[in-house]
């Protein structure tokens, strides 16, 4: 069985703050904050980046090689054929397609990626911590290791509340 | 916070060699090749005044849309600027130098070209040299009130000053649209005098903003590292200047395309025979090459965030956009003035004791005011910024 | 030093993050207003005409509209680009938010990409109509095919055209639909019905707010929006560049791509301005869109008529500068002294000169002011592509093709049904959805942020 998290609910986001940095001078980990909008010094003290916009990358570097090499294959060899006496290989005006479609394709690899990464979709059920998150309460969720003793939690409830927590509770 | 920069002697010595060497150059140029000393005179000073003006755009930016990042650096533009004035004086005095470069200037040529002919109510020497004895008159006295108005805030901490600046900054930024067109047109683009392309004086003006930055990179760069001076510089400045160079890699590359694809694709014999000189040998390869400095390694290097503030490419990179921003101008000047490409001895000295001037008039009006704008409402802002 | 606040500030007063959501999202849960009712009703009469219009165009063919020999471009390309330049405000509004980080474009941001959807939308209809045979559509995906295969065009710009619309349409649908995901949870959260709850929480994906999730959210909005940027410029550029690579008088100009993206995004932040204001009326949201956030849209609007009336200075320059005589003819003669003089000169007074009375601060904060002016430029960039389209293709190089325009009543029909689709969706999206993103409005009102 796994053990119940300790949650914490904020009324502030500066306080969110204020407790992630004892907690962190404590070594304590917090497993995640829900905020309803993206404070960034939240997402700054978490330490938490995100390795999306490389994918991103990858998905553009892509996209110029494939489209290039599918209009050279058309327009070369696969059916030479002149439009208005400009030669077959017309580099200058493929660079809008090309331009194109890499927005086009990194566009959507990003989106994938996201997706995938979030492992969020049409229809997912929220796992909501407490029902004001999204409106204007901030959940901290602190995970407990097995072998944590129940004073140490009681001293983590105890700083949750120092720093302004208006409920703290056991969850799984 | 008010401390002065001391323009020492020994840097005064090195760029006033350079001077002199640019100066011995250009003589010698006189003697043996005129044509391409004009032509070479012509490009320097329009390269440098681009310069100069672009940082007064870019001081009058900072200033239009409130932002407050670039606010420690705003010496630097302000002494960039000043190189307007001796832009203005070679610029008249290359009214002895028109016949040699420019063909509609040429005595007699209405006669033979009846193109030319149609231009001559725009195309001649009294409306010319007006239009840039205008020009100047705009730009210096623009340059003299915003310096004025900096100086003073230097003084007495008010905000009606920085209201009255933003105002000029306004009235600049309209005023140097129109006339940097029209200045680029006319002193640039009328060499072809055949040819034309309505996007030309839209492309100097944003490669002036452009190439004014790199050069301030490296200015802020190598005053912080051999005078210490700009210590608050931080990566989060790093950081809006490699956007700064992202973004306009991104205008720049897009305005040089549009201009190629539509004369590329439309093949009117008057535009086309422009880029079929320049496609073609002997210009070929500064035609690709002035496209890969000035777009292909900035966008990539810069693209990355923490790549693009890196110190080391900030620099590197600054230096080739300022050897791009030459051939940029080389390709425009030289096919049709001189004609054939011969990169000698000239054009590097010439292009030194430019650059001389260029040094020695930044460090001298550099150092005759306050480093930072002690009493600027974002001096605060600028010093402090995080990422 | 100066340490007072400098910038103008855009909150009226201090809200808490409660009071955010309770007056934003205030109309997708009280009752439906009577007004609303009337402007659905009138814009499903507009929609209806449109379709019968459409009917019309398919089932009779373009022989119904007011096309003729020499002028087969009339007025759905016309309404095409102005649509598509109506469209380009909302995806300048995302970019000066998520890649500048400029507060006072977080209340427009939600609208103005509403309207970027339905108006890239309805512009898309126009070309699509004008293939005549429009079940043939998919001839222009290069898939392999019979005919050779005979694979599309890359080199035309019509193909382009294609691409960079497809391209913006899905963009501007996921940046939107994506901006909203925060603000569908908290509705979710809030709803009490079980459809609405349902619904919502179909679309919110399971959004918690999660910090780790708000992170990747992050990265992925500063990658669309970085790739937004690019793509909005060349939008308008490559609906330029299907004029400009042409070699017809008028229309083969190097300076028309930039040239149409300035205009572009003048006349969406009109339109927005004048949505804005009857939003903000209607829904009481006074507080959040204040008179500061709508004067810097005057600003813009002033930036983008100096450099649109530099532009009419400079084609008409350059036309007498070239030399060529159809060039002048098409500038100096036709479009400003010649049959669409009028035209020729309402577009001025509308882009170049009309817009110069927000110099004034009295006329830059006067609501009535601003309504009247925005709609004005509106006029004045459709005469605009009414201009470029039509006064060049009547007098081409032959003068014996010589011609002029009229539109049928099934072309006034499609444009009026265009209208249609756009204010249905509107009403819908404003009936249903927050008008300003939510979240945004909490995350700005925090001073610690910024």
């Amino acid at each position: 069985m796994k053990t119940p998290n300790i949650i914490g609910i904020f009324d502030n986001d500066d306080q969110v703050v204020e407790a992630i940095h004892t907690l962190k001078s404590k070594n304590i980990k917090i497993a995640d904050v829900h905020a309803p909008f993206a404070s960034h010094h939240i997402l700054k003290d978490l330490g938490k980046e995100s390795r999306i916009p490389y994918g991103s990358v990858l998905a553009g570097a892509f996209a110029i090689v494939a489209t290039f090499s599918f209009i050279y294959w058309t327009s070369v060899i696969n059916y030479p054929i002149v439009f208005g006496g400009k030669p077959n290989f017309s580099f200058p005006a493929w660079v809008v397609v090309i331009y194109l479609m890499t927005i086009l394709l990194t566009f959507i690899g990003t989106v994938i990626i996201f997706q995938m990464r979030t492992k969020m979709n049409f229809g997912k059920k929220a796992e909501l911590m407490h029902i004001d998150s999204t409106e204007d309460k901030f959940v901290m969720i602190i995970e407990q290791d097995a072998d944590i003793t129940e004073k140490e939690v009681q001293n983590i409830k105890k700083m949750l509340s120092d720093h302004g927590a208006i409920e703290v509770r056991m969850d799984n | 916070m008010d401390q002065k920069f001391t323009f020492s002697s020994t840097l005064k010595l090195r760029l006033a060699g350079l001077i002199g060497l640019g100066l011995i150059v250009t003589i010698y140029g006189f003697i043996s090749n005129p044509d391409k000393t004009w032509a070479n005179l012509l490009l320097n000073n329009f390269y440098f005044l681009s310069l100069a003006l672009g940082a007064m755009f870019f001081v009058a930016l900072q200033y239009v849309t409130e932002s407050g990042w670039a606010t420690m650096f705003k010496r630097l533009p302000e002494a960039m600027s000043f190189y307007i004035i001796i832009a203005g004086a070679i610029a008249i005095l290359l009214f002895f130098g028109m016949p040699s470069l420019y063909e509609w200037a040429e005595p007699g040529v209405t006669d033979h070209d009846a193109l030319i002919a149609h231009k001559s109510p725009y195309l001649n020497v009294p409306f010319f040299m007006i239009r840039l004895v205008v020009v100047f008159a705009i730009w210096l006295l623009l340059m003299v009130i915003m310096r004025r108005y900096s100086l003073k805030e230097d003084a007495e901490a008010s905000l009606a000053l920085f209201n009255k600046t933003k105002r000029i900054s306004m009235a600049f930024i309209f005023l140097f649209v129109v006339t940097f067109s029209i200045a680029a047109i006319d002193w640039i683009m009328t060499i072809d005098a055949h040819w034309y392309s309505t996007i030309f004086g839209l492309r100097a003006i944003i490669s002036a903003l452009y190439y004014a930055i790199a050069v301030m990179i490296l200015l802020a760069f190598f005053l912080r590292g051999k005078f210490g001076i700009f210590q608050e510089m931080n990566v989060a400045h790093r950081h809006d200047f490699s956007r700064y160079i992202f973004r306009l890699s991104i205008a720049w590359g897009y305005l040089w395309f549009v201009q190629y694809l539509i004369i590329w694709y439309a093949n009117i014999p008057e535009a086309t025979t422009y880029f079929v000189t320049r496609v073609n040998p002997p210009w070929s390869p500064l035609f690709y090459l002035e496209f890969i400095l000035n777009w292909t390694i900035p966008f990539l290097v810069t693209m990355s965030d923490d790549f693009g503030r890196k110190k080391v490419v900030l620099i590197s990179m600054s230096i080739l956009l300022l050897i791009g921003f030459y051939i940029m101008l080389y390709l425009q000047i030289m096919p049709g003035t001189i004609g054939e490409m011969h990169f000698g001895l000239i054009d590097v000295g010439m292009f030194v004791g430019f650059a001389g001037i260029f040094l020695y008039f930044f460090f001298t009006f550099f150092s005759k005011a306050a480093i930072m704008p002690v009493n600027h409402p974002y001096l605060k802002e600028s010093m402090t910024k995080e990422l | 030093m100066i340490n007072t606040l400098v910038r103008g500030t855009f909150t009226a007063r201090e809200k808490s993050f409660r009071q955010v959501t309770d007056e934003i999202a205030r109309p997708t849960y009280s009752k439906t207003a009577k007004w609303w009712f009337a402007g659905m009703t009138l814009a499903t009469l507009m929609l209806l005409f449109g379709l019968w219009a459409i009917y019309k165009t398919i089932t009779v063919g373009l022989g119904t509209w007011g096309l003729n020999n020499s002028v087969g471009w009339g007025w759905d390309i016309v309404n095409f680009v102005w649509w598509i330049g109506i469209g380009h405000a909302g995806t300048a509004f995302t970019i000066f938010l998520i890649v500048f980080r400029a507060r006072w474009a977080a209340v427009f941001n939600r609208t103005a990409e509403a309207m970027t959807v339905l108006a890239v939308s309805c512009a898309g209809l126009f070309p699509a109509l004008h293939l005549g045979r429009i079940w043939l559509i998919f001839f222009i995906l290069p898939y392999p095919n019979t005919r050779g295969p005979l694979w599309v065009n890359f080199n035309s710009p019509l193909f382009w055209d294609v691409l960079a619309i497809t391209t913006y349409l899905t963009l501007s649908i996921t940046l939107w639909y994506f901006g909203m995901i925060p603000d569908l949870a908290t509705l979710r959260d809030r709803s009490t019905s079980k459809i609405k709850k349902a619904l919502y929480g179909f679309f919110s994906m399971g959004w918690v707010g999660s910090v780790k999730n708000w992170v990747r959210y992050e990265a992925m909005m500063k990658v669309l929006g970085g790739l937004a940027a690019p793509l909005v410029i060349s939008v308008h550029s490559i609906v330029a560049l299907d004029f400009a690579i042409s070699v017809i008088p008028g229309w083969h100009t190097t300076i028309l791509p930039p040239y149409f993206f300035i205009g572009a995004i003048f006349s969406g932040f009109a339109m927005v301005l004048t949505l804005t204001i009857i939003i903000r009326k209607l829904y009481n949201l006074q507080d959040y869109i204040t008179i500061p956030h709508l004067e810097s849209i005057t600003r813009v609007l002033i930036f983008g008529s100096l450099v649109i009336g530099l532009a009419y200075v400079t084609e008409l320059f350059v036309a007498w500068y070239s030399g060529w005589e159809f060039e002048m003819f098409t500038f100096l003669k036709n479009r400003a002294t010649g049959e669409y003089s009028s035209a020729f000169w309402i577009m001025v007074f509308c882009n170049a000169i009309a817009p110069q009375a927000f110099w004034f601060k009295r006329v830059r904060t006067s609501i009535t002011w601003m309504v009247i002016i925005s709609i004005i430029i509106n006029i004045g960039m459709w005469y605009e592509r009414f201009i470029i389209v039509i006064s060049s293709l009547t007098h081409t190089f032959l003068p014996a093709t010589w011609t002029s325009f009229t539109p049928t009543v099934v072309d006034i029909g499609i444009y009026v049904g265009t209208f249609g689709i756009f204010f249905t969706g509107m009403l819908l999206f404003l009936r249903y959805i927050p008008s300003i993103a939510m979240n945004e409005t909490k995350a700005f009102s925090k001073k610690s942020d910024h």
